[in-house]
């Protein structure tokens, strides 16, 4: 399956244009839209979604046109909001039961085995007939991702999955993600830089609606190969530094300051050559936007 | 039993023993295990942790720190190392694994398995921060052993020939089940029940004496007030759908799923009127159950009671009861809808009810008795000005007729119950209702009246 998302647009009523003439071709696997908190990663998973409607734009799914043809997308979708609450009352297994239901799955043995399937995937089997209301904050996120899987949806969304796990629930997360990156399309949102590099295989940058690169991570540090240079500075040094050069990033290392810098030649003058990281990507894309925006 | 252990594991095991020597430890524990799984590095167990995203040498040196220097004495015998109890456990638990598992043969993944299982152990509690999970990796094994992939049970197993239930039913049918949980539901049935009970058994219902308990006016009098009474009811059980979906932040993804704002809306407010209608019938159970059970208790004399018919009651419950079930509902329903705050609907049921009573305190003495047939909205005004003209022995026999005027004044209320929910289900859009942003339209007229101040 492939989502081609064309000159998508929206502006919210109150003036924000939230997404501004985005474009991205998505296959089957892990890909990570990565952008600061409000550059439109949500309004774009949304309008996906099918949540929200888009102003100008069109985002096809093979050849369902998923604007136009909301029911038939949301068979094949499945979503996982930032946020979502649950019923106090009802339990994982009735709440499971009840959406593939929702989801057309009629036959009520084969519904039971795919609830008991999936609630052994993430992990809830032994908590199923716990109200949700008891369940933890990682629980509420693994039962999150088994709604979002009924159904074998060819489409997943997930938007900001692992705020507010701990690491070891962050891990495991991940390691059910990538199980189903293989014959899916799978999106996933996220501000940590170390998502992307870990589970997906391609991703975009996104800041303030726009589009500001997309590719495979292993492109992306190739391009910025021998072009990020570092160096210790004084603190108080640094907007000097910024008037002269081009600072992706200012990192604290051992209560130094170290200041990485994008240079297509070596710029001298004490500097270290560095090896890219993906987040000197993200902050050299990001940060040239609000660069530019100055102006 | 040592037999069945497979030679990797007993390379392992020996290779726990070195671990311990080279760290200057006088006892094998499950560290040292754990380090032996790791120096061996050809295992399964180890690429299951590798598959995990587990950092091998930062688990190794956390193991390693762990048992370092924990006793202060030289090594005084370096050809038998005794296993610590822990460790003695370990092994003794690998082979339950295994067997468990089915497996013939004691491998490296059973170790592990033990290893991860007794949550106490140091080793246990570091691999535990590093994300291995012994539920986690016992499924892993358990499915490869069904000769499953990893991947998750969700292919073409289940043909794809979902049947379209309607989506309206499914809603529906989790909006009562919702309400069979809520220990609300059976507080109103059984409160309203208890009155009505009470009040036939003792015969304390405006009825004279020359008037049976049961007569079809008295029935008709009191099913009619209480159905007014029942607004409580009505707000607190109509209010409550739409906005759990708000109050609980369900709506988030529930509106992804391929339903339509027909099953969705049609679903809550249905499953949910019917729970109102079944607690509306507790009028009728209670006076049919007070009539019956009175006498035999001895609350109310026998010759009060008259004959049975199952007209009576059906009569006045669909006539007046349901309607009024149906307008309150309605009313409540919507103004949820449009307000999208569930408080409202308290107030707006204070104010409906007062409303109510105000009106018949004002149309009292009217001099026009037309307007209050049209006017009452649950009909009990009226009902009561028929009743002045009736005999005991009508009062006692006969149901009050629906035409004329009455007919009307149901006709007339049914109506604007049913036309106030279905403009509620016009104007009523998802987006909406669950985004909350105003419509542009909205929110011109808004920024028209604040200009006009």
């Amino acid at each position: 399956m492939q989502l081609v998302i064309n000159a998508l647009s929206k502006t919210y009523p109150n003036g924000v244009q939230a997404v501004k003439n985005v474009s991205l071709t998505l296959n089957n696997g892990m890909f990570g839209l990565l952008g600061p908190n409000g550059a439109g990663k949500s309004s774009l998973m949304r309008t996906i979604a099918t949540l929200q409607e888009a102003d100008e734009g069109t985002i096809f799914l093979d050849d369902l046109n998923v604007l136009t043809q909301k029911k038939q997308t949301r068979q094949l979708l499945g979503y996982l909001p930032q946020e979502f609450g649950v019923y106090p009352r009802i339990s994982a297994e009735q709440m499971l039961d009840h959406i593939a239901r929702l989801k057309g799955i009629g036959n009520a043995s084969e519904r039971k085995e795919l609830v008991d399937a999936l609630l052994d995937n993430v992990n809830l089997y032994k908590d199923k007939k716990k109200r949700l209301g008891t369940y933890s904050g990682g629980m509420k996120q693994r039962f999150g991702i088994a709604q979002a899987l009924i159904g074998n949806p060819k489409l997943i969304i997930v938007d900001e999955p692992t705020a507010g796990l701990d690491p070891a629930e962050r891990n495991r997360f991940y390691n059910l993600l990538s199980y189903i990156g293989e014959n899916t399309i799978v999106i996933l949102s996220t501000h940590i830089v170390e998502d992307v590099s870990t589970l997906c295989s391609h991703f975009a940058i996104i800041n303030e609606g726009e589009v500001l690169y997309a590719g495979t991570p292993d492109d992306a540090l190739l391009e910025m190969n021998g072009k990020v240079y570092s160096k210790s500075i004084p603190k108080n040094a640094v907007q000097q530094y910024k008037n002269q050069y081009h600072v992706i990033s200012t990192q604290l290392k051992a209560g130094s300051l170290y200041i990485r810098v994008f240079s297509k030649e070596h710029p001298g003058d004490d500097f270290i050559p560095g090896e890219p990281t993906l987040e000197d990507v993200y902050f050299y894309h990001v940060g040239e936007k609000a660069a530019i925006n100055i102006f | 039993m040592k037999n069945n252990f497979s030679s990797q594991v007993k390379e392992i095991i020996s290779l726990s023993r070195e671990e311990a020597l080279l760290l200057g430890n006088d006892f094998i524990g499950t560290e040292h295990l754990l380090l032996g799984l790791l120096r061996e590095g050809n295992n399964k167990a180890v690429s299951a942790l590798q598959s995990f995203n587990i950092d091998l040498r930062a688990l190794r040196s956390e193991v390693e720190m762990a048992v370092k220097n924990n006793n202060g004495k030289g090594i005084a015998n370096l050809i038998r190392i005794p296993l610590t109890e822990e460790a003695e456990n370990v092994i003794r638990e690998t082979v339950i694994e295994a067997k468990d598992l089915k497996n013939l043969t004691v491998e490296s993944e059973h170790l592990l398995l033990s290893i991860l299982k007794n949550k106490e152990s140091k080793s246990a509690r570091i691999l535990h921060q590093h994300g291995a999970d012994y539920d986690l990796f016992r499924n892993e094994l358990a499915k490869e052993k069904n000769n499953q992939s990893g991947s998750i049970k969700l292919e073409n197993d289940y043909p794809s020939n979902k049947k379209n239930i309607h989506a309206f039913w499914q809603i529906f049918l989790f909006e009562i089940k919702y309400r069979l949980k809520r220990p609300d539901t059976y507080l109103y049935f059984l409160v309203f029940f208890s009155i009505t009970f009470l009040a036939f058994g003792f015969g304390n219902v405006p009825a004279s004496d020359k008037t049976y308990v049961n007569a079809p006016i008295v029935l008709t009098k009191f099913f009619t007030i209480f159905s007014i009474f029942m607004m409580v009811v009505t707000a607190a059980i109509m209010g409550a759908p739409l906005y759990r979906d708000l109050e609980y932040n369900t709506h988030e993804y529930y509106l992804s799923y391929p339903i339509t704002k027909n099953d969705y809306f049609w679903g809550r407010f249905f499953g949910s009127f019917f729970f109102v209608v079944i607690i509306g019938s507790s009028l009728v159970w209670g006076s049919l159950f007070g009539t019956l059970i009175g006498p035999k208790l001895g609350w109310l004399s026998a010759n009060r009671v008259g004959p049975y018919h199952i007209i009576n009651y059906l009569q006045p419950f669909l006539v007046y009861v349901v309607p009024n079930l149906l307008l309150t509902s309605s009313i409540f329903f919507g103004l949820v809808a449009y307000t999208r705050n569930v408080k409202v609907v308290y107030t707006g049921g204070v104010i409906l009810y007062l409303g109510y009573m105000m009106s018949l305190f004002i149309f009292h003495n009217a001099q026009n008795k037309n307007i209050i047939f049209i006017l009452d909205a649950f009909g009990f005004v009226p009902i009561n000005l028929i009743e002045r003209f009736l005999s005991p022995e009508q009062k006692n026999s006969l149901l009050i007729s629906l035409q004329g005027q009455m007919l009307m004044n149901r006709i007339i209320w049914s109506s604007v119950g049913i036309a106030i929910i279905l403009i509620t289900y016009f104007r009523f859009s998802f987006i909406r209702f669950f985004v909350g942003r105003t419509d542009k339209k909205v929110q011109r007229t808004r920024s028209i009246k604040y200009l006009a101040f």
